[in-house]
């Protein structure tokens, strides 16, 4: 129990950092605890709202991060119709196609973490 | 009429984009943040907006806007009955470290130097995605 606890908070911090922690909580769940991914990705969803709600007063009054708040509503509202798909569609996958779903997801998120990386290696490397 | 359509034309580009964020945070219970994040990064939010969030604020920004679709998930998720499946011996553990991780993030974005850490994430993924797939 501990050490769960002490995972979690580990992950949220690296979320918070903007690490990417979101997929690792799902990994932890499915591959070490053996939970279901469907299952998992609920606890995830729970995860990131206590998480989100606990540093968004930090990152606004804190912090003083700059929001474009209008944008960030447009975003949002543009956002909502395609999540409410997507939850709804959740629960109806297969458990062993939603594994897949997610794997494929884990890739591209990989795969684009990487290319961001090497990117910026590249702009920070100084020119002959 | 033309100049209304080429002042509002960009912003009409990033909707797609921010539904299949949407949909992605919605189907997989998380991802719709990275997505989102590309998306303020791109060519298209610069045309739509003058000043895209950078950097550190966007992540802000991203946070922000993952927030009300992850309680809207999660509310499909529950009324889809996906909480059934969750050990009870692994939810409160696995919470409750959500807050003081999420707290102890946010105040050390800007004093860390995540790279390392990056890399070690994306590398964890792509192991983790083949395990799934294979």
């Amino acid at each position: 129990m501990v050490s769960a606890c002490f995972i979690s908070m580990l992950i949220a911090a690296l979320a918070g950092m903007g690490v990417g922690g979101g997929g690792l909580l799902v990994i932890y769940l499915t591959m070490i605890a053996g939970m279901e991914t469907g299952p998992a990705q609920g606890v995830n969803l729970l995860f990131f709202i206590l998480s989100a709600v606990s540093a968004l007063p930090v990152h606004i009054f804190i912090k003083g991060r700059k929001i474009n708040y209008p944008f960030v509503l447009l975003l949002t509202a543009a956002a909502v119709p395609g999540a409410m798909l997507g939850a709804w569609l959740a629960p109806r996958l297969p458990a062993d196609l939603a594994r897949r779903v997610f794997g494929v997801f884990l890739l591209v998120s990989g795969g684009l973490s990487l290319y961001k990386l090497r990117s910026s290696a590249k702009n920070r490397a100084p020119r002959s | 009429m033309r100049t209304a359509v080429r002042h509002y034309a960009p912003a009409l580009l990033i909707l797609p984009g921010a539904f299949a964020a949407g949909f992605t945070n919605g189907l997989l219970g998380t991802g719709g943040g990275i997505l989102l994040l590309y998306l303020l990064k791109s060519g298209v939010s610069r045309r739509t907006h003058r000043t895209p969030p950078a950097g550190k604020d966007a992540y802000a920004a991203v946070i922000l806007c993952v927030l009300p679709l992850s309680v809207l998930s999660f509310l499909y998720y529950q009324d889809g009955g996906m909480f059934e499946k969750v050990p009870g011996d692994m939810l409160i553990p696995c919470l409750c470290g959500a807050v003081p991780g999420g707290i102890l993030g946010a105040l050390l974005l800007d004093r860390i130097r995540v790279t390392t850490a990056e890399y070690l994430f994306a590398a964890l993924v792509l192991f983790a995605g083949f395990r799934m797939l294979f």
